[in-house]
């Protein structure tokens, strides 16, 4: 064999490896930064609008609120983590929260057009290689929004930012009518206190003219580590209530693989899903999820 | 004296300029903010020894039939612009409300808060607030602040003027 040749493979094959054992290290520390955000938080909210466009815009007041958490992973495999969050109240009440889950080169997208309309597209695999999707999800599982970006890990901090289209937050979805979608900047750090949900939010007026900024927004919520067995009482209810939660988890992912976008009716008979689908006296099985999900997507 | 000029130039304009869709909107939507929704405003019948050019731009605001208040719509000079304000009157002619509705500019836009604004709230026909007596003013924003001042200064020395010859017949 010709010296060069053999030089030219040694290369190559050192390269490679060290490419994929690169490739290989930073998903690890991607993977070491999501699960970082399981455990029993002190949750603080705090949103305060910023710049308006127009001069006589008048301010909402600053929102300030406060929460105690539990964040459980309840899948995990290579290449999807999902977190379930539970908001404990009194130490005793615990409620289902929001739920976000993580993909690693993920194959689709879903986002927020507006009047509850989420459209969902395939990802291109080559603008996905080496990026995690975020899937937001609402208390009753719908979807949220979701974004595709790169974990990074830069001078000590894992993070990740993306902007995606959502429907109005909870915090303001029946007191505002001024716009009717909210472009999330969401940053997530992973602090040495537990983890920092940043955002930069635009409140937009989106018509079929187009889109109108309001007015901006800076959010600023801390998730600050606590022991885990301070949240023992919403492990326990997450164990009495998982199996009808992966029922209402497959039926949404059953939904939205079938389908290019998905209308999702606010309230039927005066009751949005979340209303019904966490009241505690019901005994659900996947027949009437099914059935009682289907009241509220529009054909 | 180019600010004399540019100053007399928008005292016309103030008083002769064509209201735009979003300046419209505005007031509209200003008015059911104070009077309620279906509250309608429709310009003063005046002597004609009135001044016909600020009653041009001064509205009487009625709900459902009974007088609801009044207000004013005009525009004064920001440093290189002029912007369009509103101010909001009660039956008996106090402010409820300053509100700067556009603004043409990045220098001054400050006067549109209503942390500065509701400084004129509450003034009444005889009054004449000045900036840096009875009107704090805003660093950085002072041609603003100034403008508008005097802009409600003026107004308010109309609306008494107003009063006086109505009052007299």
């Amino acid at each position: 064999m010709n010296f060069r040749i053999f030089v030219h493979m040694v290369s190559f094959f050192l390269v490679s490896t060290y490419g994929l054992m690169a490739q290989n290290e930073k998903k690890q520390l991607d993977l070491f930064a999501i699960r970082a955000m399981e455990g029993c938080f002190d949750v603080s909210f705090q949103y305060t609008e910023t710049f308006a466009p127009e001069v006589d815009y008048e301010k909402a007041y600053d929102y300030t609120s406060s929460a105690f958490e539990w964040a459980e992973i309840i899948e995990e495999s290579d290449d999807k983590i999902v977190i379930q969050h539970l908001l404990i109240i009194n130490d005793s009440v615990i409620i289902k929260h929001w739920r976000q889950d993580w993909v690693y080169e993920a194959a689709y997208e879903f986002s927020y057009n507006k009047d509850y309309r989420w459209t969902i597209a395939d990802l291109i695999a080559s603008e996905v290689k080496g990026k995690w999707t975020q899937y937001v999800y609402q208390v009753d599982d719908s979807p949220r929004y979701s974004g595709t970006a790169t974990w990074t890990h830069v001078d000590g901090v894992s993070s990740w930012y993306h902007k995606a289209d959502s429907p109005l937050p909870r915090r303001e979805f029946s007191k505002r009518s001024d716009y009717n979608v909210m472009k999330r900047g969401n940053r997530v750090s992973i602090m040495p206190y537990g983890w920092l949900h940043e955002q930069d939010n635009d409140k937009i007026i989106r018509s079929d003219e187009g889109d109108k900024l309001l007015v901006q927004e800076k959010g600023y919520n801390t998730y600050k580590r606590r022991p885990d067995s301070d949240c023992a009482s919403a492990q326990k209810w997450w164990n009495h209530n998982h199996e009808v939660w992966a029922n209402v988890r497959e039926i949404w992912e059953e939904k939205l693989g079938k389908s290019t976008s998905i209308k999702l009716h606010k309230r039927v008979d005066d009751k949005s899903l979340y209303e019904i689908l966490l009241q505690g006296s019901e005994v659900w099985d996947r027949a009437k999820l099914e059935s009682v999900i289907n009241k509220y997507l529009i054909p | 004296m180019i600010r004399v000029l540019f100053f007399v130039l928008v005292v016309f304009l103030g008083v002769a300029y064509t209201w735009t869709d979003a300046l419209r909107q505005k007031v509209e939507l200003t008015v059911s903010e104070y009077f309620g929704a279906n509250a309608v405003y429709q310009k003063l019948k005046t002597d004609q020894h009135m001044d016909s050019r600020f009653f041009e731009n001064f509205f009487r605001v009625t709900k459902d039939t009974q007088l609801g208040g009044y207000i004013y719509v005009s525009q004064a000079p920001s440093m290189k612009n002029v912007f369009d304000y509103m101010i909001v009157f009660s039956p008996s002619f106090e402010i409820l409300a300053a509100k700067v509705l556009i603004y043409r500019e990045q220098h001054g836009r400050q006067i549109g808060t209503k942390r500065w604004l509701q400084q004129f709230q509450g003034l009444q026909p005889h009054h004449r607030p000045t900036l840096g007596k009875d009107v704090d003013g805003i660093s950085g924003a002072t041609i603003s602040c100034k403008s508008m001042t005097d802009a409600v200064r003026a107004t308010l020395k109309e609306v008494e003027n107003y009063l006086t010859k109505t009052e007299s017949k």
